[in-house]
């Protein structure tokens, strides 16, 4: 049998899906899996031997342990922070009403700027000299000095997660919002004919159901706010006294600032592996739903 | 399957397409060589630019504009060079970037188009931070010494003279401020680069060194904790400093000094030309001088400035050089002067009469330049700088104190040290 | 209208502005001159409306050059993204 008799026998479509992805995938192996390779070959072969004391020394850096914290500290409190938001738009938004259209595509503004350009917004609006909000609380005698919004270690942590809860939390909203567009409405009057509350119709029927939609929001969001760099970098560069020092920008230092280029692609590839195991965890409880 | 292949095939040829265009370079008639610089607000560099072109038909000098944050463009051509991209054929370099471009092999050694007659004609703090193993690797355009900035008009009418030592800025600033709207001391105190200059500044006038002769860091010596005891001290003891600043790069320290907002700044000598344009507020009002000291120490102004070096992955290093040595002779450098602020790197430049009518303190700035002191010329400088942001950051945040900062830096700038201990270490400072 | 909905309205309003407030402010600055951003108090509209900042990036930049190579990374990434997914509504929706 020839190859492409063999591949119909899979799937009558096989050879024209190939074809289809086949440019997607070139590009993919060209921008994505090459340097990746370069990166595994870089963080061995660093020290012009291979060697594995770029691992050994990652181990004990104090600096690289504490961005760690740092980011996963931030990744917790902002994703919370996002679901609750996120879950507040989608239940404001699952009934149908007039406007539904205009009032998605207002809320969806935040997700769709750019990271960097709103991060250079946040910045002009927080400044402490000119910034709208200080000169806002002032004007109306809320606060008697300015606030260091970016000055001060904890604001500056605290406004970073701020400013990352208002640009994610539609996307959230938008993948919750289908879950709960695909909840049939009978089981609801079903469960009401029954007696039950609005509590308990929410965590018996509303938070099953919607399951694998948080579970899917979670994944995209825990990952990509572990990897966050484009705000930070803007909003306050790795922040007052390193205090909002991410682990990318700690390997971006290691890397272009330093030229550590071996040492920068092992921590990448102890970042790789974090978020590896995290990705894995959460498709394991999704798995078990279905 | 074949109507498939009209949607298919016209889809792909059309993305190959987008791609084939999008990457084919434009076609020149002659040689463009590129650089990367911060926006070129004042025009200096079009005006440079376009005499070397009239000269010099045929070559093309493109500035690539980049943000204003100098740790951002070096990001920006370190990202190039590792890569060996030609798109810089020269380099603009960050005096502190010399050692570790060079360590990389990224620069071309210009030792012998650049013979050391040429060499004598520019500031030797210059020349030096530009050598390092021996080669000389970069040709010096601007060079830059941390001066303070004082409101004259404010000093006068208290009848007070300008400080010369630490204690004497403190009480000055601490009598004539009036926060929350005018303050008395601003400088650039965010976690950069810029902080580092900053501190050494106040290191050095304390008599402090960074590192000493044995290749040891010497940041726990007393003055050393003096150091990074008045700078905690002014902002939560003396309170002469805003907090804002540690969110301040030079264009933010020099928007408060400007809109008349704090009675004393430090910054580079380029402020002095803005301070003096139409639309200040302090026009006519500021005085300049060096940096104050510690009664019996002399006062110290860090080193900065800029210069071309040669990319090694340049395809035109020829016409990159001629257009480098261009820039750095005397014709460009007073137009950069003229037009841009700051100070000159050749040494005729600073008693030209032109400039001297712009900024009177020609002399004075001349003298700092003179002993300017480099920071440590070492390819690891970006890391023990790091070391150094951190900790004063730390103090400035009162996130740490002042003896537990010197002690903590001095141990990690060792590690970085004899971790990196091999051939061309020159460490001075 | 039921108090329900008029609280669900309420609410989508405070969120939609709470949404789009950096957006408007960024657009406010935007057509601020030089001074007018710099100075306290600040007010939401421009007191002297200027276009010399839309100008500038045009003039001081190659901005539209910029424009179109985020139009062609946009387009390329996406049509190449959706050929499975399009191959799968063609294939199967006809």
């Amino acid at each position: 049998m020839t190859l492409l008799a063999r591949t119909r026998k899979f799937h009558p479509d096989l050879p024209f899906l190939l074809v289809i992805i086949l440019p997607a995938v070139l590009l993919c192996a060209f921008v994505f899996l090459y340097p990746a390779f370069l990166a595994v070959r870089a963080s061995v072969l660093g020290g012009g031997t291979a060697s594995y004391q770029h691992y050994g020394r990652l181990l004990k850096d104090s600096l690289f342990l504490q961005s760690l914290a740092k980011t996963f500290v931030f990744a917790g409190i902002s994703v919370s922070l996002e679901f609750v938001l996120g879950f507040g738009i989608a239940l404001l938004l699952a009934a149908p009403m007039k406007g539904r259209g205009f009032f998605r595509a207002a809320l969806l503004v935040p997700w769709v700027l750019p990271p960097a350009v709103m991060g250079f917004a946040w910045r002009w609006i927080f400044y402490e000299d000119y910034g709208i909000i200080n000169d806002i609380l002032m004007r109306t005698g809320l606060v008697a000095a300015p606030i260091p919004f970016l000055a001060d270690p904890h604001w500056a942590f605290g406004t970073i997660i701020f400013a990352d809860m208002w640009k994610t939390a539609p996307f959230v909203g938008v993948i919750l919002l289908a879950g709960l567009a695909v909840i049939p409405a009978d089981l609801y009057e079903a469960a009401a004919v029954d007696g039950a509350g609005r509590m308990r119709r929410f965590f018996l029927i509303t938070l099953p159901m919607l399951t694998p939609y948080i579970l899917t929001a979670l994944l995209f969001r825990l990952v990509q706010t572990i990897g966050i760099f484009d705000l930070v970098w803007v909003l306050t560069g790795g922040g007052p006294s390193s205090s909002t020092e991410m682990v990318s920008l700690y390997i971006t230092k290691e890397t272009f600032s330093f030229l550590n280029i071996g040492y920068g692609a092992a921590l990448s590839m102890a970042l790789f592996a974090i978020v590896l195991v995290i990705a894995i965890i959460i498709s394991f409880f999704s798995r078990r739903r279905y | 399957m074949m109507k498939k292949l009209y949607i298919v095939l016209p889809t792909c040829a059309f993305i190959f397409l987008l791609f084939f265009f999008s990457c084919t370079k434009q076609k020149d008639e002659g040689i463009t060589i590129s650089f990367l610089d911060a926006e070129d607000k004042s025009g200096a560099w079009a005006e440079v630019i376009q005499r070397f072109e009239k000269n010099n038909p045929g070559i093309h000098v493109n500035l690539i504009e980049g943000p204003a944050s100098t740790n951002t463009r070096q990001s920006q051509y370190a990202a190039a060079l590792l890569a060996g991209d030609s798109t810089y054929d020269l380099i603009y370099l960050d005096v502190i970037w010399v050692a570790k471009f060079a360590e990389a092999g990224w620069l071309v050694p210009l030792n012998d188009r650049f013979p050391p007659a040429m060499r004598d004609k520019y500031l030797p703090g210059d020349i030096q931070a530009s050598t390092y193993d021996g080669q000389i690797w970069r040709v010096p355009i601007r060079t830059d010494g941390g001066m303070l900035y004082y409101r004259k008009d404010l000093l006068e009418n208290a009848d007070v003279r300008p400080p010369e030592t630490f204690d004497q800025l403190v009480s000055e600033a601490e009598r004539l401020q009036a926060p929350p709207d005018l303050w008395g001391f601003v400088f650039m105190g965010k976690q950069y680069e810029g902080l580092t200059c900053a501190f050494l500044e106040v290191l050095r006038g304390y008599g402090g060194g960074v590192i000493g002769s044995n290749n040891e860091c010497l940041l726990d010596s007393p003055e050393s904790i003096a150091a990074f005891s008045w700078m905690h001290d002014s902002v939560f003891k003396n309170k002469i400093v805003p907090q804002a600043v540690r969110t301040y790069e030079e264009n933010e320290t020099l928007a408060a000094f400007l809109s008349g907002k704090s009675v004393f700044m430090r910054n580079w000598p380029y402020a002095w030309k803005v301070c003096q344009e139409q639309n200040s507020a302090v026009r006519g009002k500021v005085g300049i001088m060096p940096m104050v000291h510690a009664p019996g120490e002399s006062s110290s102004a860090t080193l900065g400035g800029w210069g071309f070096g040669v990319s090694t992955f340049s395809q035109h290093k020829e016409e990159a050089w001629k257009f480098a040595s261009y820039v750095g002779g005397p014709e460009a450098q007073k137009i950069f002067a003229l037009k841009h602020g700051g100070a000159p790197s050749l040494k005729s430049l600073c008693k030209d009469p032109d400039l001297l009518t712009l900024n009177p303190h020609y002399p004075e700035l001349y003298e700092v330049l003179l002993y300017a002191e480099p920071r440590p010329v070492n390819p690891h400088y970006p890391e023990i700088s790091d070391v150094i942001q951190r900790h004063v950051s730390a103090v400035l945040t009162d996130t740490e104190a002042p003896e537990d900062a010197a002690h903590a830096a001095t141990e990690e700038i060792n590690v970085i040290l004899k971790r990196n201990s091999e051939k061309g270490d020159s460490s001075r400072g | 209208m039921t108090r329900g909905k008029w609280l669900t309205y309420i609410l989508l309003i405070i969120l939609v502005l709470f949404s789009l407030a950096p957006f408007l402010w960024e657009m406010s600055t935007s057509f601020k001159g030089r001074d007018e951003v710099m100075q306290l108090p600040q007010s939401a509209l421009p007191q002297e409306a200027t276009a010399e900042n839309y100008v500038g990036i045009f003039e001081r930049r190659p901005f539209g050059r910029y424009i179109l190579n985020s139009i062609l990374v946009a387009s390329a990434s996406t049509v190449l993204a959706l050929l499975p997914a399009g191959w799968r509504l063609i294939r199967y929706h006809r």
